[in-house]
């Protein structure tokens, strides 16, 4: 039974994709938890997707994926707060075309004939294929989001619990706003490793949204949110290894399962 | 048409929660041809007693007789401004009920919208883009979208809300001609003032406080129990000022 | 000048041609709506929803367009369901459809292709290899996308304009909502094969987006964006062809390229700030 639990984790690699696994979970969790608070899922989605040219061409050029996502992330976060200021369109609309644009872009430079960039990999994700520096370089950002966690919470709370009562104190709505975004890259910056861009989200929104609906105080959701996070992303290894699945994807699937879950468990504590 | 006043409301209830009434103690009768202030403080339930005689409110209970079409003319930041729609295709959207799907609009239903522009004096702007209108152009606009369904019975949320003065006088000179030709319209509004000068004034905060003429019904009492607060007469006694008292 | 043509002179190229035919005309009609109405979103993701059922198709031998109806069906079923029966938010709901779609998709994949080309052409599209059953399935859902949009195109205009007023209108809005959604889940599949699972706006959205900058009717809307998706369609198919890439990614950037070329062209003609022009 203990080897059954221990066997994944035997090896290097296998250890380096937990560590990383449980890094991710604990920014990915309360940060999740602010993008569902503060009703920036499409926007996360959206950042995620169109970075997929930068990462592509870092591949291409044999960068570290990490730079290419930066890059990625920057760019996509300028073109799409720039296209939510196009009139008469409706930015949900705008923002599909920037993000479907630079998504067909990175494609196009991934699926030339001649170019041997790991598409499967960038879009989906590769916790397996984790070395040390890659996890030196998630640690440091992972403490850097959880810096801008501590930092920011109590920030965050006040405007999204009472937005008026914010602005009267001196917090400006737009620019908390702008600083989860920030915050929201940096994460997306670690986990694109282990997820790729596509299924980024997944850890990034489901545990938050799950913890919201199984507890009622933020301090008791904020920690539910990472026990939930690095919960699915040790699931989805195990998954991955015994069931030979793809690991990124499992563990995305693993994180909407525990959503699924919190579902039927939200709406029994609710009326209770 | 049934016989007696066009809108007979008796003991009306209703909200949006099972259990929880947001307006009860409705009760009231219109003959024709008059012009209704629905006069109360903002959550104070008039939106809900307009949804309740359309019919559209999840939960009511009462009698409601209306013995004329009905239509509803909300509030125009609601309506979109940047939509690609021109006057005259926001008038004609009042006689897409019933409109057989398989054909274009006929000429009846154009002319109905035609007329319902000419009676709000739009015609010359049929052709502008609803977003490029003023706002007072949009609220007469939205009123000829009740217009062309052939309504008799108007109810109007705050039609006057950001209107500048000149605006404000010939949206009131259009109701008031409308109401000369024997529609009902029932104007939701805050303010006490213009109330005064309607036919009738029905004061609601969640119960129905009053219901009659303005000038009988309209007293302190009756105005500190509709607004929840105290009134504080200011200058001649013509004006008042309403002193909210915040609840924790 | 017979560099241009010369590729439309294979019978694959033909058949392709045939297919974006076939899908403009879906692209300017459901594709005014989506802009209108804010739909983005949910097209993008019922596009990918349906990617697990056509990875499913292969293996189970049912057709690949049922499947991934029935996969968006799933969709959009459990986003309704999820939105009348709790309190979880719209956006959490569908972004959370769509990369559960996609993770689901992946798992099943593993199982099923070992190479990644087979995925490739499941979320990039295929229009080169576009067959008669394909353009089949097309053609039925233009049929019924256009009946649906006979039907309800009225109501689908006064909801849009102004929600609060549809049913004292006396229009059915609530079935004509539905009617919208499950029209826009048929083109998206039908676009499927040509696109791919995660390119359908660039069919969808994208020509309606660029049209949207200068329409000012509801059917200029319409025509226009048909126009567009068309254009775009077929210069994309030939970059594709030419260049060997992927035709689906091909119209994707053609598509930006020209929404960003109608951006500028708008602000140079209309000026880039007009205060007077509120959005919504």
């Amino acid at each position: 039974m203990i080897d059954a639990l221990t066997d994944p984790f035997a090896g290097g690699i296998a250890q380096r994709a937990l560590l990383e696994v449980i890094l991710l979970g604990a920014v990915c969790g309360p940060l999740g938890t602010w993008i569902v608070l503060y009703r920036q899922s499409y926007a996360a989605e959206s950042i995620a997707h169109a970075a997929l040219p930068a990462l592509v061409l870092a591949s291409l050029a044999g960068l570290p994926l990490i730079l290419g996502a930066a890059g990625g992330l920057a760019t996509a976060g300028v073109a799409i707060a720039m296209a939510g200021r196009v009139r008469g369109i409706g930015s949900d609309s705008a923002t599909a075309v920037v993000v479907t644009t630079m998504f067909g872009a990175g494609v196009l430079l991934a699926l030339r004939p001649d170019a041997p960039a790991r598409l499967g990999e960038i879009l989906f994700g590769d916790p397996l294929g984790i070395s040390a520096g890659d996890l030196t370089a998630s640690a440091g950002l992972a403490l850097a989001v959880a810096l801008g966690l501590a930092v920011l919470g109590r920030r965050f709370r006040l405007v999204a619990f009472d937005p008026q009562a914010a602005t009267a104190l001196g917090a400006s709505p737009r620019r908390t706003e702008l600083a989860l975004l920030a915050l929201l890259a940096l994460t997306t910056l670690v986990a694109v490793q282990a997820l790729g861009n596509l299924l980024v989200v997944a850890l990034l929104i489901a545990p938050g949204a799950a913890a919201l609906r199984l507890a009622s105080r933020l301090p008791g959701v904020l920690a539910l949110s990472v026990f939930l996070a690095i919960g699915a992303g040790i699931a989805g290894l195990y998954a991955s290894h015994y069931l030979e699945t793809a690991a990124g994807a499992s563990i995305a699937l693993a994180a909407v399962g525990v959503f699924v879950v919190s579902l039927p468990l939200g709406a029994m504590r609710r009326a209770s | 048409m049934s016989a007696g006043n066009p809108i007979r409301v008796r003991n009306l209830r209703g909200g949006y929660v099972p259990g929880r009434f947001a307006i009860e103690g409705i009760e009231f009768e219109v003959g024709a041809g008059r012009l209704v202030a629905v006069l109360g403080p903002n959550g104070g339930g008039k939106t809900t007693l307009f949804r309740a005689l359309l019919g559209e409110l999840p939960h009511q209970k009462g009698d409601i007789s209306l013995g004329e079409r009905i239509a509803y003319v909300p509030q125009t930041e609601r309506a979109r401004l940047d939509f690609p729609v021109s006057t005259m295709d926001v008038a004609l959207m009042g006689t897409y009920a019933g409109a057989p799907w398989y054909r274009r609009l006929g000429s009846e239903r154009r002319g109905r919208a035609a007329s319902a522009l000419e009676r709000v004096g739009l015609t010359q702007h049929a052709d502008t883009q609803f977003g490029e209108l003023s706002g007072g152009q949009r609220q007469r606009a939205l009123i000829a979208r009740a217009l062309a369904q052939d309504a008799r019975i108007l109810l109007l949320d705050e039609p006057l809300s950001g209107l500048d003065l000149p605006s404000s006088e010939r949206v009131l000179a259009l109701l008031r001609d409308l109401r000369d030709s024997g529609a009902i319209l029932l104007v939701a509004t805050h303010d006490i003032q213009q109330s005064r000068d309607f036919d009738l004034v029905l004061c609601l905060h969640g119960v129905q406080v009053a219901w009659g003429v303005p000038n009988e019904v309209l007293s302190a009492d009756v105005l500190a129990r509709t607004y929840g607060g105290e009134l504080i007469p200011v200058g001649d006694g013509a004006h008042a000022v309403v002193i909210q008292h915040h609840s924790h | 000048m017979s560099g241009l043509v010369e590729p439309f002179e294979f019978e694959f190229m033909q058949r392709a041609l045939l297919e974006i035919t076939l899908l403009a005309p879906m692209a300017g009609v459901l594709g005014a709506q989506i802009v209108l109405r804010r739909l983005a979103f949910f097209t993008h993701s019922i596009g990918t929803a349906a990617f697990p059922g056509l990875v499913m198709a292969g293996p189970t031998g049912v057709p690949a367009g049922l499947m991934a109806l029935g996969a968006g069906g799933l969709f959009a079923a459990g986003l309704e369901g999820l939105g009348r029966v709790t309190r979880v938010s719209r956006d959490v709901a569908t972004g959370l459809l769509l990369v559960g779609g996609l993770a689901l998709g992946i798992v099943l994949a593993s199982d099923v292709f070992e190479s990644g080309s087979g995925v490739d052409r499941l979320l990039f599209g295929s229009l080169l290899a576009i067959g008669p059953a394909e353009l089949g399935g097309s053609a039925i859902a233009l049929a019924v996308v256009a009946i649906a949009t006979l039907a309800c195109r009225r109501t689908w205009v006064a909801a849009g304009f102004d929600p609060a007023v549809t049913s004292a209108l006396g229009l059915q809005a609530r079935g004509a909502d539905l009617m919208l959604m499950g029209a826009i889940a048929v083109a998206a599949v039908a676009a499927l094969d040509a696109v791919g699972a995660l390119l359908v706006s660039a069919i969808l959205v994208i020509p309606a987006a660029t049209a949207r900058l200068f329409a000012r009717s509801v059917s200029s809307l319409e025509a226009m964006g048909a126009a567009i998706a068309l254009t775009e369609g077929v210069a994309g198919l030939w970059i594709s062809y030419r260049l060997d890439v992927p035709p689906g990614a091909a119209i994707a950037v053609l598509g930006g390229a020209a929404f960003g070329a109608c951006l500028l062209a708008r602000g140079f003609t209309h000026g880039f700030r007009n205060p007077n022009l509120e959005t919504a």
